[in-house]
């Protein structure tokens, strides 16, 4: 065996045959590298007896991922979904995880690319148009139309997940989103509750000169712009999306223009706080629980939050101020779908699997699962009648009446659910760069517009 | 001693080191070359787009300022850090009193991990709750506080700072390594010879930390082009992006946008001037150092 080895390595006696040899090896490396990479990955099946046509008789294991980093705590309706859905199937098993928003989506990505995707998955509604164009995701045209429960759901909120005839996605949420306001704040104030911009503005010059912020922001966390992308609409950014991504029209147009122009008056106004620009989201949230600010840009997700806060009896939910040069419709309620939840292609391949997905969504978007939801303090995806107890609920049944108020219209989606990611971060930049003080409202559509046009 | 200097025990002993180094670190960064020559949202087949990714950079505002940011934060770390940390390993090395506990205590901030450094100092550096600005008002001195993150111009300077007291205990020590190298009868000879403490810091001293100089010099240079944690955890590089470094702002534009090749070309021009400038100064050091007879 010595000898051998003495043998092969008597050819690095010359220069040359080294670098032949060096080159062999890097070579033989780049190989084993690719070949590790581009490997298929094990075709794991999860079913204790693989496929089979009689998918009654056999457990399974379904992969659902999330993302949150703590499910149980940050997502508490869809846990206690899975477990009451566990208790109803015991012979399905879930394997739920969870991962931080930004990690959970590259997570998702890079085991995309490598065909290892769970069966079941939350993600943002680009990337997931951009899988389902990659024929990675699961079509559940046919499953939504062969089960009630999900063909019960709204279909404007099924329109944002289809995508070249397939459905690709299911909402996971409903997204209900706007300004939260602390009554108390507005009543110590006398001033009214704006319905309109010109009474925000009035409201915003009241709060300042009382040291009192009107609208809790946080520009850290720059997709925080809710209310905003709400208060876009009123613009008429659905008449004019498709032309814009088109080239035929810009960001930087009259109406798009009029809305920056407000904002830039809102901050001129004093109506965010001082250190909008230090400031996390999270902190703004605190900062409004805490009675410092008369209003916050969020959504139906803090309502549990909300509830535990010592300001609960105190808040109220509005849609936000309309304006009166807006463009269409000024009565838009942001009524949602959130991101979807979608399936694995690779689901079809296995009837088991494929039998306890779909017995995943029926629950999930059942009446036993709205009633999860509601329990949750979150509002219902499917139409579901339940009797909210204001007393104990109070955050909730704010919110639940102003979703319930007669005259307000759905838009199709939330504005930077339609985009692309890296447009939907321009519009967040633009956005809070009016707000921080730091872009003229034509420099902050510029941004996007040059955002539009990289793409 | 004779085996080991064999060409092929040299290499049998090298290949591991070769091997985790090509994967770890050539293979990525032809492989990022790649990416940085296509449209790539992280899903799906890339498209190859050549070099149009770095003819857009050269239009980006952001990437400007994020490269702007870099360089003041090496700017303030070469003007700042190695001039005090030398001073500090000059203080080290003698001996007194706690001069071990010193020792210990001023390694403190390299072992803290950056992203808990970023959050430390948030609550050093905020306009509002920063206790800098407390201070400043609580002396009277209202008038002097500062955006020193969240403005438009103060955040590459503060980062620049956290980044030298990050680093200062661990340049030290490499400062204080190379002088305990200097044997002790070069500065017996000198003080025969009538020299006193600052002829033998400025004629024996400096000169022969030359070697030192150069590694602590290539690891500024390098350490700055890395920030990451630091500035993601203090400012996440913004507000609108005012105080991104290059790899922030790769990182954002990658994996926030979504946008990979032209993430990719960022990281590409990211390394591009790291080599540049640690192998542009390693020549120019050693033709000075030639020049002057070292």
């Amino acid at each position: 065996m010595g000898n051998e080895v003495i043998d092969k390595f008597n050819i690095f006696q010359g220069g040359i045959e080294m670098k032949k040899y060096l080159s062999g090896m890097l070579a033989m490396l780049m190989l084993i590298t690719l070949l590790a990479a581009c490997g298929n990955p094990k075709n794991e099946n999860t079913t204790n007896e693989g496929s089979s046509s009689n998918p009654k008789e056999q457990t399974v294991t379904l992969d659902i991922a999330m993302h949150v980093a703590n499910v149980k705590d940050q997502e508490p309706a869809m846990y206690k979904a899975i477990e009451a859905f566990k208790a109803k199937y015991p012979d399905i098993k879930v394997n739920l995880t969870g991962a931080d928003t930004n990690d959970h989506i590259k997570k998702m990505k890079i085991q995309a690319q490598t065909g290892e995707m769970p069966d079941i998955f939350w993600m943002l509604p680009a990337p997931a148009k951009e899988m389902n164009q990659a024929g990675m995701l699961l079509d559940l045209s046919e499953m939504i139309r062969n089960t009630p429960e999900l063909s019960a759901i709204d279909p404007m909120m099924l329109k944002n997940y289809e995508d070249g005839g397939k459905q690709f996605g299911l909402p996971y949420q409903s997204l209900v989103t706007g300004l939260w306001y602390n009554k108390a704040l507005f009543e110590e104030h006398n001033v009214k509750v704006p319905e309109t911009y010109e009474e925000l503005a009035e409201a915003a010059k009241v709060f300042k000169a009382n040291n009192i912020v009107t609208i809790a922001k946080g520009a850290k966390d720059n997709y925080s712009i809710w209310a905003f992308l709400g208060m876009f609409t009123r613009y008429g950014y659905f008449d004019k999306i498709d032309a814009i991504l088109a080239g035929e029209e810009k960001f930087n147009n009259p109406d798009f223009l009029l809305f920056f122009d407000k904002i830039a008056e809102l901050q001129k106004l004093g109506a965010f706080p001082e250190n909008v620009t230090t400031l996390s989201y999270f902190q703004a949230v605190e900062m409004f629980t805490s009675g410092k600010a008369a209003m916050l840009d969020a959504g139906a997700w803090e309502t549990v939050k909300l509830e535990g806060s010592p300001i609960a009896k105190d808040v109220g939910f509005s849609w936000g101020p309309t304006f009166n040069d807006g463009v269409g419709n000024q009565k838009i309620s942001m009524i949602s779908a959130s991101a979807p939840l979608v399936a694995s292609a690779k689901v079809k391949e296995d009837t088991v699997k494929y039998d306890a997905v779909q017995k995943f969504f029926t629950f999930y978007y059942s009446q036993e699962g709205m009633q999860i939801m509601v329990d949750n303090q979150l509002p219902p995806i499917n139409s579901f009648e339940a009797d909210v107890d204001a007393a104990a609920h109070p955050v909730y049944a704010e919110l639940i009446k102003a979703m319930n108020e007669p005259g307000w219209e759905k838009p199709f989606a939330q504005p930077d659910l339609v985009v692309s990611d890296a447009i939907g971060n321009a519009m967040y930049d633009s956005i809070y760069g009016v707000i921080n003080g730091f872009y003229t409202p034509e420099q902050a559509l510029d941004l996007i517009d040059k955002k539009v046009e990289q793409q | 001693m004779i085996w080991l200097s064999k060409r092929k025990s040299i290499f049998v002993m090298l290949f591991p080191t070769l091997l985790l180094f090509t994967g770890y670190i050539i293979f990525p960064i032809i492989i990022s070359f790649y990416y940085s020559t296509t449209k790539f949202t992280g899903i799906g087949t890339p498209e190859f787009v050549g070099f149009s990714n770095y003819k857009l950079l050269l239009g980006d505002s952001f990437f400007w300022v994020s490269l702007k940011n870099t360089f003041i934060i090496l700017g303030v770390s070469l003007v700042l850090l190695i001039p005090f940390s030398f001073m500090l390993a000059l203080l080290l090395n003698r001996t007194f009193k706690g001069s071990d506990a010193l020792k210990a205590l001023n390694y403190t901030p390299s072992i803290i991990a950056p992203i808990v450094v970023g959050l430390i100092w948030v609550f050093v550096l905020d306009p509002q709750m920063g206790l800098i600005n407390i201070l400043l008002v609580k002396l009277g001195l209202g008038n002097l506080t500062q955006m020193w993150i969240g403005g438009k111009a103060l955040a590459p300077y503060s980062i620049g700072m956290v980044f030298v007291w990050q680093q200062l205990g661990f340049i030290a020590t490499i400062f204080l390594a190379g002088l305990k190298m200097i044997p002790r009868d070069v500065y017996e000879s000198s003080s025969i010879d009538g020299a006193g403490p600052k002829e033998q810091l400025w004629y024996i001293t400096v000169p022969m930390m030359n070697e030192t100089n150069r590694i602590v010099v290539v690891l500024v240079i390098t350490n700055v082009f890395k920030i990451f944690e630091t500035v993601f955890m203090l400012t996440g590089g913004g507000p609108n992006h005012q105080s991104e470094v290059l790899v922030t702002y790769m990182y954002n534009t990658t994996f926030t946008s979504a946008e990979y090749g032209y993430g990719m070309a960022i990281s590409t021009i990211a390394f591009l001037l790291t080599m540049l400038f640690s192998i542009a100064y390693l020549k120019l050091s050693k033709s000075n150092f030639e020049g002057e007879g070292g």
